[in-house]
C-alpha cells in the first residue's frame, strides 16, 4: 500500500452530531415498523429459528465468522482515506456495507462483553481491565441487566475485593451468547491472533492471563490504549512475538464460560486451527469469533512485530521479516487478505456462510494511518458539538483527545441504554457527553444471502448484532426478554439484521460490484441528502 | 432522507426462504450439506485481494518521496546507489507512579537511519534530517556521531535521539539542502 499523502487531510467531512443522533434516536421506531411489515409466521416450527423478533425469519445461515477491528471510525476505515482498499473497497463489493452501525461503549473492552452478553458498559472494562479481578457480587435489574455491587471505592483507594481497580469478570449467572450456543449444541469456537506465544503473558489456549482472577493479577496488554488506566500497574506490554491482549477476548471474562471446562477448548491459537477447522463443513464450528491481534486489529499505529508485510502467513503461522512496521488500517488489511479468501473458498462460507468484519468502537482520528491517538491539528467547530478552543488545547493541559472533533466517535444508535452500572456507556470521551455512546464504526458483513456492493443505513449496534446472532441460532428461549435475546440485545424494538442485509434470500450467485455508486459516503445522512448511493430497485434488477 | 426505505421483497420469497426450515446452525460441528444447502454453494466468488506491487521506491537529486516509518526507499545520488530506511522513534516509555494514569505528552526516544549503499560512498551529516512535529514545529535531534559514512557491504547506522510529543512527526533527510525523503510516523506513549 502507498503511503497516504497529506493532502488527504483535507478531505475528513466531520459527521454533524445532532443529525447522527437523530438518526439513532429513530433508528427503533423505524426498526418497530419495519419489521411490521415483514413476512410473518416464518418461524420454522421444527428448530425454532426466527418469528421472534418481530417476525422476519433471517435465511438459512449455517455458519458464521466475526471479526472484530479496533477503534475505528466509519470514515476512517471505510471512505478511503486511509487506502485500506481491501476492506474499504474489496470487501463492500462482495457483501453489503452497513453504514450505520455503532460501538456501544468507550473503551474496548466493553464493547466486547456487550456483544456476546448484552450487558451494559461497567467501569471496569471501560478502563480495559488492567487487572483481571473479580466484579464481585452482582444483582439482576431491569432487562437483564446485572447491577455489580459494592464495587464503588472505599476510603482506602480499593475495591470490594481489595482491588486496586473497579471489577472485571462477572460471575456465573452472567451468562453469555456462547453458553446460549452450549444449550442448543450450536458449535463455536474463538481463534486469537497469537495467543500463547508467550506463556508468561497468557495461556496457549483460553488465553487467560491467570487461571484465576485475583485483586492484583495484572492484565498484559490492557494498559496500551490511551484511554487505559491506569498503564502505572506496569503491566507487561505486548511484545513483537505475542501482541495478543486479553482484553479483546471475550471468553475470559466471564465465569460462566470459564468455569464450565470448554475454554480451553473452543479458544485457541489462530494460527493452524482455523485452516484445519475450514478444509470441511463437519469440521468448521457453526460460529467462530476472531481476534486479530493488536497489530492486525488496527489497534497500534505502528507495529511491534509482525504486521505480515514480508509475507508470513497468518493461517499457517509461518513467519517471515516484515517489509515495515506500519499498523492501522494498513495492518488490518493485510490480515483480512489472508483470513477472509481462505474463510470464503471454505465448503462451509460456500454453503451458507455469513461474515461480518466490525469493530469494537469510533475512534478518531480519521486520516492518516488511522491510529488510536487523536490529532493535535484539529479544527473546532462548535456546529458539531465539539469543544472550541485550540489554544485551550494548547495552553491548559487538557487532553488533546478532549478537544478534537469527535463527533463520529461519541454519537450511539438504536435508544441506546446507559445499564445499572455507569451513567455514561461512552466514558466521558473526548470530554464529550457520552450517555449512550460508542460512535460509528461501519460494518462489513459478506455471504451468498447478501447482494454484492450493496448498502444499507438501517442504524445497528452491537446489542442487535448479539440479538442477529440469537435469531441466526435458533435461540428462542430465556434471555431478558424470554425470546432468547440476553440484556440489551432484547430491548424492545431493537432490529436484527433483516432484509437490508439479507438482500438476496435466494442466494443466487452475484459478481462483485463496487459498492454503492463507489463513490466516498458521508458517515451520517446529510439533512439535504434525499437520494440513496444504491437504490433498492437497482438491487432488485441485479438479482 | 434520514431513514433507509425499506427493502421491498417479494413476500412469497422471503416466506419460502425462511419456511424452508433448516437444521442449521444447530449442529454440533456444522451440519452436513443437505437439501438445505445453499443453492449454489462451491460457486460463490472469493474476495481476492489485487495483487499490489511491492517495489522499493526510488527518489534520485531532485524529486521527492514520502513514505511510512519503516519503507525503504532506493536512493540514486550523484556518487551513490543506495537504500535508505528509517526505524522507529524507539521511545522510552514513561511509567507513572501505581495507580496513577499516563499524564506525560513527550517522551525520549530514537529514530534509526540506515543506509546500504550498493554503489559508490556516501557521507550523511546528521544534521541533513529535519524532524517536524505535526504542529510543524521543528524537533530538535542530537546525535552522537556528527556523520556516518556508508560504502558497499558496509551500511551505516545514524541514530538521532530527541523528546518526542505523541502524535504525528516527520522526518525529512535533506542530504543536499532540499527534501528528498520525508518519513511518517506517529509517536504513541501508552
Amino acid at each position: 500500500m502507498p503511503p497516504t499523502s497529506p493532502r488527504l487531510r483535507s478531505r475528513f467531512v466531520p459527521a454533524v452530531l445532532a443529525v447522527a443522533v437523530a438518526i439513532g434516536s429513530g433508528a427503533v421506531l423505524s426498526a418497530a415498523t419495519a419489521s411490521a411489515d415483514s413476512p410473518s409466521a416464518a418461524a420454522d416450527a421444527a428448530t425454532g429459528r426466527g418469528g421472534h423478533s418481530g417476525g422476519y425469519a433471517p435465511p438459512q445461515i449455517k455458519h458464521v465468522w466475526t471479526i472484530v477491528l479496533e477503534n475505528k471510525s466509519y470514515e476512517a476505515s471505510f471512505t478511503g482515506l486511509n487506502q485500506n482498499s481491501y476492506l474499504w473497497k474489496t470487501l463492500p463489493s462482495v457483501g453489503v456495507l452497513a453504514r450505520q452501525y455503532y460501538g456501544t461503549g468507550h473503551f474496548s473492552q466493553d464493547n466486547y462483553l456487550s456483544l456476546v452478553s448484552g450487558q451494559a458498559p461497567s467501569p471496569g472494562p471501560q478502563n480495559d481491565c488492567p487487572l483481571y479481578n473479580e466484579t464481585g457480587p452482582v444483582k439482576q435489574v431491569a432487562d437483564g441487566q446485572y447491577k455489580i455491587l459494592n464495587d464503588t471505592q472505599q476510603a482506602d483507594g480499593t475495591y470490594n475485593d481489595g482491588s486496586k481497580q473497579p471489577g472485571c469478570v462477572f460471575p456465573k449467572q452472567v451468562q453469555t451468547l456462547f453458553n446460549q450456543f452450549d444449550a442448543k449444541h450450536v458449535s463455536y469456537k474463538g481463534y486469537m491472533q497469537d495467543m500463547g506465544q508467550d506463556p508468561a503473558r497468557e495461556a496457549t489456549t483460553c488465553g487467560a492471563p491467570q487461571a484465576q482472577p485475583g485483586p492484583a493479577v495484572l492484565d498484559p496488554g490492557a494498559a496500551e490504549g490511551p484511554y487505559a488506566a491506569p498503564a502505572s500497574l506496569a503491566a507487561p506490554s505486548t511484545t513483537p512475538d505475542d501482541a495478543y491482549v486479553a482484553k479483546h477476548n471475550p471468553f475470559v471474562w466471564f465465569h460462566s464460560l470459564l468455569d464450565n471446562g470448554d475454554c480451553a477448548k473452543k479458544v485457541v491459537p489462530l494460527a493452524q486451527n482455523l485452516l484445519n477447522d475450514l478444509k470441511s463443513e463437519k469440521t468448521t464450528p457453526a460460529f467462530s469469533w476472531i481476534t486479530p491481534d493488536n497489530c492486525s486489529d488496527a489497534h497500534d499505529a505502528t507495529c511491534k512485530g509482525d504486521n505480515l508485510s514480508g509475507g508470513s502467513n497468518v493461517l499457517t503461522g509461518e513467519t517471515k521479516t516484515p517489509a515495515n512496521t506500519q499498523g492501522g488500517l494498513y495492518a488490518a488489511d493485510l490480515f483480512l487478505e489472508q483470513v477472509i479468501p481462505a474463510i470464503m473458498r471454505s465448503p462451509a462460507y460456500q454453503d451458507g456462510g455469513l461474515i461480518d468484519v466490525t469493530f469494537d468502537e469510533g475512534f478518531p482520528p480519521y486520516k492518516i494511518y488511522g491510529n488510536s491517538i487523536a490529532d493535535k491539528n484539529y479544527t473546532p467547530d462548535a456546529g458539531l458539538g465539539t469543544a472550541t478552543g485550540a489554544a485551550t488545547a494548547a495552553g491548559n493541559g487538557a487532553s488533546v483527545e478532549s478537544q478534537a472533533n469527535t463527533a463520529q466517535s461519541v454519537v450511539a444508535c438504536c435508544n441506546e441504554l446507559t445499564g445499572p452500572n455507569t451513567t455514561q456507556p461512552g466514558n466521558q470521551a473526548f470530554n464529550q457527553d457520552t450517555t449512550p455512546g460508542g460512535g460509528i464504526t461501519g460494518s462489513v458483513l459478506i455471504s451468498p444471502y447478501i447482494t454484492p456492493g450493496s448498502v444499507t443505513d438501517q442504524p445497528y449496534n452491537h446489542y442487535s448484532w448479539l440479538r442477529s446472532m440469537e435469531d441466526l441460532f435458533g435461540i428462542t428461549k430465556g434471555g431478558s426478554d424470554g425470546l432468547g435475546h440476553l440484556g440489551y440485545a432484547g430491548a424492545d424494538g431493537l432490529r436484527p439484521f433483516g432484509p437490508d442485509v439479507y438482500n438476496n434470500p435466494r442466494g443466487t450467485v452475484l459478481k462483485p460490484k463496487p459498492s454503492g455508486e463507489g463513490g466516498v459516503y458521508a458517515a451520517v445522512a446529510r439533512l439535504d441528502e434525499t437520494d440513496r448511493p444504491v437504490s433498492y430497485a437497482r438491487l432488485d434488477e441485479a438479482r | 432522507m434520514l431513514l433507509p426505505r425499506r427493502l421491498s421483497l417479494p413476500l412469497a420469497v422471503v416466506a419460502a426462504a425462511a419456511l424452508a426450515g433448516c437444521s442449521g446452525a444447530a449442529g454440533a460441528a456444522g451440519p452436513a450439506p443437505t437439501a438445505t444447502s445453499a443453492p449454489h454453494a462451491g460457486a460463490y466468488p472469493v474476495a481476492t485481494p489485487v495483487p499490489q506491487v511491492t517495489s522499493t521506491p526510488t527518489v534520485s537529486a531532485g524529486g521527492y518521496q514520502l513514505v511510512a516509518a519503516g519503507d525503504p526507499v532506493r536512493v540514486v545520488l550523484p556518487g551513490a546507489d543506495l537504500v535508505a530506511v528509517v526505524a522507529g522513534p524507539e521511545v522510552d516509555v514513561p511509567v507513572p507512579a501505581p495507580g496513577q494514569p499516563i499524564t506525560a505528552q513527550s517522551a525520549p526516544g530514537v529514530l534509526s537511519v540506515t543506509l546500504t549503499v550498493d554503489s559508490g560512498a556516501l557521507t550523511v551529516p546528521a544534521a541533513s534530517f529535519l524532524a517536524l512535529d505535526e504542529d510543524q514545529d521543528p524537533v530538535a535531534l542530537t546525535s552522537s556521531v556528527p556523520e556516518v559514512t556508508a560504502t558497499p557491504g558496509h551500511p551505516a547506522t545514524l541514530q538521532l535521539s530527541s523528546r518526542f510529543a505523541t502524535g504525528h512527526t516527520t522526518l525529512t533527510w535533506q542530504p543536499q539542502g532540499a527534501p528528498l525523503i520525508t518519513w511518517d510516523f506517529v509517536v504513541e506513549i501508552d
